[in-house]
């Protein structure tokens, strides 16, 4: 798996959890669990909005949301930034730079609240999906909430 | 009071839906199924080993003697027909294998990609008891609760099904969401799926879709038969020209006479597989409808079911273009949502077939004869029960439905019963229209481009003279169904007719009409009159001498003094039960009343 997809899905799965969003952390881990038997990120994010009408469904077209997609797009864009930067800082190191690595600088931020820079980078791209209209203001409030709480520091241990 | 009025109507609407449904399914069982599994394959598998038989047994004798070619074929007829038999029967036992493996194992060889997980931790549990809830606030209570299960999807979705012997109810990721926010949209959605479970209609689903596959498996083989049949004579006649060494001309206008023909030929597998996918999306889509209505009755009655969903703004606006896939759709499951809406909020459109969507059926069936075999097989009878059937099921669905109508206070008005009559008179009207003569004159043009020593120049005066008169043939056929403007007549005649049967079924008071017996009196005296009315002296001379054949006789005899009364014959016999009936009702009031005094 890549290491944005898997960095991605094990963060947005923590997150929504620590929001209250089970059911959305739900679609995340079976997500993973698909890309973990072959199929493409891009593929299972697809399938999510995509649906056959089939004898015996519903059958009238009634447009929900789903936080999880949007989400894991908000955690690709802002793992591709990071991964980058501290692959550059790490120097001739990159190849070094493991997911379990990554996973415990994350964590170690989240403990110690020191590099306030990340965690207001999450912060104002959740700020501009709710701006976009892409997440309603109370799934906003509850992402920010949970990003300043302890809940996701531990959920996202036990998932390391 | 008015809760109660509208639960009855609700409940008379789901019932009629149910005897919409029944009629179709019966009509597709008996008739249409065994004509595409049984009678078009032999027909084809005869066609193919008469056509094999006597091309390589010419060749045998002219090998064998070298002699010029014999009559003498190497199978007598006898023997032809045996053989297409037993390929029938091979056939056809090879899709009842495939039918009961499929209904025994839904889900091998499903086209489903969704994947259903079972909820997990507390949001799970509260999504299984507010399903199993609403389960038994519909009285299901009896009935075990379903499996709850539930897919990944943004959509507001629900499906009713089967897994391992067990009604389940699968509910999407969207539709989750909202159900904890006990969203009324989210209620009728699962209601509706609950609807389908009181039904037993997920296991009604998988067998359609087994009946389907093995009739298309029937006909893809067939399909098969008929290629190799025209492969074989285009290299059967390749090889006799080359010997001749008549040069390439003629290879190339024989391959297209052949390859012309045998086209012509092909198209009764599309047509068939056509014709049966669309009876079985008509009928998906009847059941939906009726799971609409039923779920409509516990949501509150069918305008505040209406009402919800076309409040909520994220249900999809049905274009233009979803309205023609209901309308031409072969692989139709669900009406377009405006459509089930309107039909939803008006009961008179519940209560009477919705015929707009079985019209594309009577076209399918009608171009039946364009393939030259079946015509070939006894004047196209078989095309003719085709079609006759059709009409059946449309105007036998009408007057069964207006028994379960009049039971209701809905008024059914007259544009509608104009409109039915109207259909009811056209369906009938259809059954005389032949199409044969088109593919005659084709065939016609393709011999001429084929047969050695003819003008090798296909000008447009040729094909015109022998296509033109396949069109007046065609005109002539209508004008004979238009018989003067008296076919108007028959359409008031008609209206006549469903009026008096609605009023007289008003009447009835003692009889159940839900129950079977009056509906199959109604329905079996409707379609007599129809077959009646079918009658097509073209099609129908093998039965000339049966009682069949004397009554179409008799019957057209009638109509040639009357126009006026052709096509309404199925109307009228329908009265006649009805009225029948209702002197048995009020039979039956008196001998009540008369027990009663003695009783008193």
């Amino acid at each position: 798996m890549d290491q944005g997809d898997e960095l991605s899905l094990w963060l947005a799965s923590a997150w929504l959890r620590a929001s209250g969003d089970d059911v959305q952390s739900l679609v995340i881990e079976d997500l993973q669990e698909q890309i973990e038997q072959g199929k493409s990120m891009a593929d299972g994010l697809d399938a999510l909005s995509h649906s056959e009408r089939q004898a015996g469904d519903f059958g009238m077209e009634i447009a929900g949301t789903l936080l999880a997609p949007v989400l894991i797009e908000l955690l690709k864009d802002f793992w591709s930034g990071y991964l980058k930067k501290l692959g550059e800082s790490a120097g001739g190191a990159l190849a070094e730079e493991t997911t379990k690595g990554v996973k415990g600088w994350f964590l170690s931020i989240l403990h110690k609240k020191q590099d306030d820079k990340v965690l207001r980078d999450l912060k104002t791209k959740v700020d501009q999906l709710a701006a976009e209209r892409k997440l309603t203001g109370k799934e906003a409030a509850r992402l920010l909430e949970a990003l300043s709480g302890p809940k996701l520091a531990q959920e996202l241990s036990e998932r390391k | 009071m008015a809760t109660r009025q509208s639960d009855r109507t609700a409940l008379v609407s789901a019932s009629a839906c149910s005897v919409e449904i029944f009629v179709h399914a019966l009509l597709l069982l008996l008739i249409l199924l065994p004509l595409t599994t049984l009678v078009f394959p032999f027909l084809a598998f005869h066609v193919g080993v008469s056509l094999l038989n006597s091309n390589l047994s010419a060749d045998w004798h002219q090998w064998k003697k070298g002699s010029a070619p014999q009559e003498l074929a190497v199978l007598s007829d006898g023997q032809e027909i045996a053989l297409a038999i037993g390929f029938t029967v091979s056939t056809l036992a090879a899709s009842v294998l495939g039918y009961r493996r499929h209904v025994r194992q839904p889900e091998t060889g499903s086209s489903d990609t969704r994947r259903y997980l079972s909820p997990k931790g507390e949001r799970g549990r509260a999504l299984i008891a507010r399903i199993e809830a609403l389960w038994s606030e519909i009285a299901l209570q009896s009935a075990t609760p379903p499996e709850v299960l539930w897919f990944p999807g943004a959509a507001v979705l629900a499906r009713a099904m089967t897994r391992s012997n067990r009604f389940a109810v699968a509910v999407s990721t969207g539709l989750w969401e909202i159900i904890n926010r006990d969203d009324l949209v989210a209620k009728v959605v699962v209601l509706h799926e609950l609807a389908h479970l009181s039904y037993g209609d997920p296991l009604t689903f998988v067998r359609l879709k087994a009946l389907l596959d093995a009739g298309t498996r029937t006909l893809a083989r067939m399909f098969r038969v008929l290629i190799f049949t025209i492969l074989f004579l285009i290299a059967h006649q390749f090889i006799a020209t080359h010997r001749g060494h008549m040069g390439a001309a003629p290879i190339i206008r024989q391959t297209l006479m052949i390859g012309g023909i045998g086209l012509l030929a092909l198209s009764i597998c599309p047509v068939s597989a056509a014709m049966i996918k669309r009876y079985i999306g008509l009928i998906t889509s009847l059941i939906e409808l009726r799971a609409d209505v039923r779920s409509a009755q516990w949501a509150g009655g069918l305008e505040r079911f209406a009402e919800i969903l076309a409040n909520y703004p994220m249900v999809h606006r049905s274009t233009f273009s979803d309205r023609t896939r209901s309308w031409f759709s072969l692989g139709l499951t669900h009406l377009s949502e405006s459509e089930r809406l309107q039909i939803v909020r008006h009961p008179e459109r519940l209560l009477t077939p919705k015929v707009q969507y079985f019209f594309f059926s009577l076209i399918l069936v009608l171009l039946l004869p364009v393939n030259g075999l079946t015509p070939l097989f006894e004047g196209g009878i078989v095309d003719l029960a085709a079609v006759v059937t059709v009409a059946s099921a449309l105007t036998i669905t009408v007057s069964t439905m207006l028994l379960l109508a009049g039971a209701t206070s809905i008024r059914i008005s007259l544009s509608r019963l104009f409109a039915l009559s109207m259909c009811s008179v056209l369906f009938t009207a259809a059954c005389q229209i032949n199409f044969y003569t088109l593919t005659y004159s084709l065939s016609t043009v393709a011999v001429e481009i084929g047969l050695p020593g003819r003008s090798a120049t296909l000008s447009w005066n040729n094909v015109s003279a022998d296509t033109i008169p396949a069109f007046h043939d065609i005109g002539h056929q209508l004008l004979i169904i238009w018989s003067g403007g008296w076919i108007i007549c028959g359409v008031l005649i008609t209206m006549v007719a469903f009026g008096a049967l609605l009023t007289a079924a008003r009447r009835l008071r003692r009889i159940n009409r839900s129950s079977s017996w009056p509906l199959i009196v109604i329905a079996t005296a409707t379609g007599v009159g129809v077959l009646l009315d079918g009658y097509d002296p073209w099609r129908t001379f093998t039965l000339e001498n049966t009682v069949l054949g004397r009554a179409f006789v008799g019957w057209a005899g009638v109509t040639a003094h009357f126009p006026g009364i052709r096509f309404t014959l199925g109307p009228w016999l329908a009265l006649a039960s009805v009225i029948i009936l209702v002197v048995i009702d009020l039979g039956l009031g008196v001998y009540r009343s008369a027990n009663l005094k003695e009783l008193s």
